[in-house]
C-alpha cells in the first residue's frame, strides 16, 4: 500500500509508515491539541504546485487565524502559498448555508481544483450545522464517495466529544482516526496522541507523548520493549568500572553489553560509582552518556572535581555528554527519544541513568516504569550499551528488599552499597550480589570515599556477622 | 456627493470581517467595489480601471501576488496603485509581485485611510471619477 508521509516527526513510525494514500481521515481532539498544527504541517510537507494542497477553512478556524498563527511555524512556507497549497475559507458562506449545503460546496472545490491533498478545518463545524441528521450522513456518504474515486488524500478535523466515536457517522465511513487529547496531570499538561482506526494497515496502539514547538507537533512514540528478541552478540569482553578493587569482585570487570544496577540509601556513593564508570570510559576512549535527574551538569561536574576529575575536558573532548532533565518535567516517552539521539549523536558505549528511581515520577504508574526501565535496558543492549543504573533505597540500617519492584531481575548485575552502623560510627559495606555468567565474589567489602582516590573497595569485615541487616553483630572469638 | 466618493477602489478580499473594516475605514470617503476573488478582481480592473486595488494575498483562484503581477503586466491596468493587506507576512513577496504598499493584518482602520490617501494622491493623474 502506497503511503503518504505525515511530515510529523515520528508518526509515521506509529502509523507504520504514514497514511495510506488517498485515505480519508479524521483528526479529532479537544480545543487546543494541534488538529490545525498537524494539518498544516501535512500539507506543508507535501504539497507542491504539481500535487496541491486545499484548505478549507469553515466556522470554527477561520482562515485568518489558521494561517495568521500558522506562519509562526518554522514549517510555513510562503512560496507554497497560493502555488502549492489554496485556501479557501466557507466561512461567509455557512452563515447562511447548512451542513450538507457546505458539504456540496466542498465537493465543487474539490472539483475544481483536483487536489492531492484536502484538509477540511473544521469539519465538525459542517456537521453540527447539519439540517438532519439522515441528510447529513446522505451528504457525508456522498463526500466520501467523491473523494475515495480521487487521488486525494485528507484530513477531516473537528473537535468531537468522546461519546461521539459511536455516535457521529464521520467515525464510522472515515478510513483512519488519530485522536489528539491534552489533559492535565498533577500541575503540567500532557499531550498525547492515539490512532483509533487505520483500515488497512496496522500501526502502534495505545498513547503516545507529543509535544508542540516551533517547528511543529513532534510525537514520541510510547517506549516499548522491541518486538523482536534481542539481537546484540553476546560479549566475553569486560570493561573496567575504574574502581579500584570492584573489578576483581566482578570477575574481572563488567561484561559488556550488560546492565549493571547499583542500589544504595542516599549518600552511599551512587554517583561517585557511576562518575567513575562512565569517565573511565571516556578516558579509554569509550564515549558515554550521562542521564541524570537530581544533579544538573553543574552540580556533577563539582562533585566530579572534588575527585580531581576533569568532566568539563571530556565533554570538550567529545567522549562524555551530560544530559540533565528535571524529574517533575519527564515524559519518559520523550526523554526515551532524546536518549537514543544522544547516545547515537556520540557513538556511545557506556550509559549511566542516575537514577531510575526519578523515572517513577513520569511514568504514570509502576507497571509503565518498570516496563520503560525493561524497554530502556533491552534498547541499550541492542546498540550494544554497556549501562549502569542506580537506584535509591530509603531504607536505612533495616533489611532491604530488592525485588520489590521487579527492578532487580532487569539488570544482569547487581552491587548494593550499604551503610553499617558499629561503635557508634558509620561505615560503608559494597556486595555484588549478582553477575549473571560470572563467577563473582560474594564477599562483604568495606569501601572508602576519599578525595584523593574517589571510592575504593577495601578488605572484607573481620569480627563482624549480619552485616546485611546493617545492625552488624560482633562475632564471637573461637 | 463628494469628489473623494467619485473615487472607485476595488477591494479584493475574501474575508468579510476584513472587508467590514476596510468599509468603516474607507465610506462614505470613496466608492468601493468588493469581490472576493482574483479572477473577478482582475476583470474588474480590468474593465473599471479602479482609482485603486486593495487585495488580500490569500484570493481564490488566483492570488494576491499574481492577481499584483497580472496587473502590473497589462498596459491597461499598470498604473494602478495596489495596497495588499494581508494576513501574511508577507509586504517583500507583495512588492516584487508589483504592490506599491503593504499592510499586516489585523487592520488598523486610520492606517488604512492614511496609506490609501496616499497612494490615490501619488497616481492622481490617473484616476477616473467613475463607478464601474
Amino acid at each position: 500500500m502506497e503511503r503518504i508521509a505525515t511530515h510529523v516527526p515520528h508518526l509515521d513510525y506509529i502509523l507504520r509508515g504514514g497514511l495510506p494514500a488517498y485515505s480519508i481521515n479524521l483528526i479529532t481532539g479537544g480545543p487546543g491539541t494541534g488538529k490545525t498544527v498537524l494539518a498544516q504541517q501535512f500539507v506543508f510537507g507535501n504539497a507542491t504546485p504539481q500535487e496541491r494542497a486545499l484548505y478549507v477553512t469553515t466556522l470554527s478556524e477561520p482562515m485568518s487565524k489558521v494561517v495568521r498563527y500558522g506562519q509562526e511555524f518554522t514549517f510555513f512556507d510562503l512560496d507554497k502559498v497560493g502555488t502549492a497549497i489554496l485556501y479557501e475559507d466557507l466561512g461567509e458562506r455557512l452563515y447562511e448555508g447548512n451542513g450538507e449545503q457546505a458539504v456540496e460546496w466542498v465537493l465543487e472545490l474539490v472539483a475544481e481544483y483536483d487536489p492531492r491533498f484536502l484538509v477540511v478545518d473544521s469539519f465538525k463545524a459542517i456537521h453540527d450545522l447539519a439540517e438532519s441528521p439522515p441528510t447529513f450522513r446522505r451528504a457525508l456518504y456522498r463526500l466520501v464517495g467523491a473523494l475515495s474515486a480521487r487521488a486525494c488524500t485528507t484530513l477531516l478535523l473537528g473537535e468531537y466529544a468522546p461519546d461521539a466515536l459511536a455516535e457521529a457517522p464521520e467515525f464510522s465511513v472515515v478510513d483512519g482516526i488519530i485522536e489528539l487529547v491534552n489533559r492535565r496531570v498533577g500541575v503540567v499538561d500532557e499531550r498525547a496522541l492515539r490512532v483509533l482506526k487505520l483500515r488497512g494497515s496496522d500501526y502502534h496502539t495505545g498513547e503516545h507523548a507529543f509535544a508542540i514547538s516551533a517547528a511543529g507537533i513532534r510525537v514520541f512514540p510510547r517506549f516499548v520493549t522491541p518486538p523482536e528478541p534481542v539481537t546484540y552478540a553476546v560479549s566475553e569482553a569486560r570493561c573496567s568500572t575504574g574502581i579500584q578493587g570492584l573489578d576483581e569482585l566482578l570477575g574481572g570487570g563488567i561484561l559488556r553489553g550488560t546492565a549493571t544496577l547499583v542500589v544504595g540509601e542516599p549518600g552511599t556513593g551512587k554517583t561517585v560509582t557511576a562518575l567513575h564508570f562512565l569517565l573511565q570510559g571516556a578516558r579509554r576512549g569509550e564515549p558515554g552518556v550521562y542521564v541524570s535527574f537530581q544533579e544538573d551538569p553543574n552540580q556533577l561536574t563539582q562533585i566530579a572535581r572534588n575527585f580531581g576529575w576533569d568532566v568539563e575536558g571530556l565533554v570538550a573532548q567529545g567522549v562524555l555528554d551530560m544530559f540533565y532533565t528535571s524529574p517533575v518535567e519527564l515524559n519518559i516517552d520523550e526523554h526515551a527519544i532524546k536518549i537514543n539521539e544522544r547516545v547515537r549523536a556520540l557513538k556511545a558505549q557506556r550509559m549511566v541513568v542516575d537514577s531510575i528511581s526519578d523515572m517513577e515520577a513520569g511514568a504514570i504508574d509502576v507497571n509503565r516504569y518498570f516496563n520503560y526501565v525493561y524497554a530502556l535496558v533491552q534498547r541499550g543492549k541492542n546498540v550494544g550499551l554497556t549501562m549502569l543504573l542506580t537506584s535509591e533505597i530509603s531504607e536505612i540500617f533495616g533489611t532491604i528488599i530488592l525485588t520489590g519492584k521487579g527492578l532487580s531481575h532487569i539488570a544482569d548485575n547487581v552491587i548494593l552499597l550499604r551503610y553499617l552502623e558499629t561503635e557508634s560510627a558509620i561505615r560503608r559495606a559494597l556486595t555484588v550480589l549478582k553477575a549473571r555468567g560470572t563467577d563473582h565474589s560474594t564477599e562483604i567489602r568495606e569501601y572508602l570515599i576519599s578525595r584523593a582516590e574517589g571510592l575504593r573497595v577495601g578488605t572484607r569485615f573481620t569480627g563482624l556477622h549480619s552485616l546485611l541487616s546493617g545492625r552488624p553483630l560482633v562475632a564471637p572469638v573461637e | 456627493m463628494s469628489a473623494k466618493a467619485a473615487v472607485s477602489i476595488l477591494v479584493a478580499d475574501p474575508d468579510p470581517f476584513s472587508v467590514e473594516l476596510v468599509r468603516k475605514a474607507l465610506q462614505p470617503e470613496y466608492t468601493l467595489d468588493v469581490v472576493r476573488d482574483g479572477p473577478t478582481a482582475l476583470e474588474k480592473a480590468r474593465n473599471c480601471s479602479p482609482a485603486l486595488v486593495i487585495a488580500e494575498i490569500l484570493l481564490p483562484r488566483l492570488d494576491g501576488f499574481q492577481l499584483c503581477r497580472c496587473l502590473k503586466e497589462d498596459t491597461a491596468t499598470a498604473s494602478i496603485p495596489i495596497l495588499v493587506l494581508s494576513f501574511l507576512r508577507a509586504e517583500e513577496r507583495a512588492r516584487q509581485a508589483g504592490a506599491d504598499a503593504f499592510l499586516l493584518k489585523p487592520l488598523q482602520p486610520e492606517l488604512v485611510r492614511q496609506t490609501v490617501a496616499e497612494l490615490i494622491a501619488a497616481g492622481e493623474g490617473n484616476i477616473r471619477h467613475e463607478i464601474c
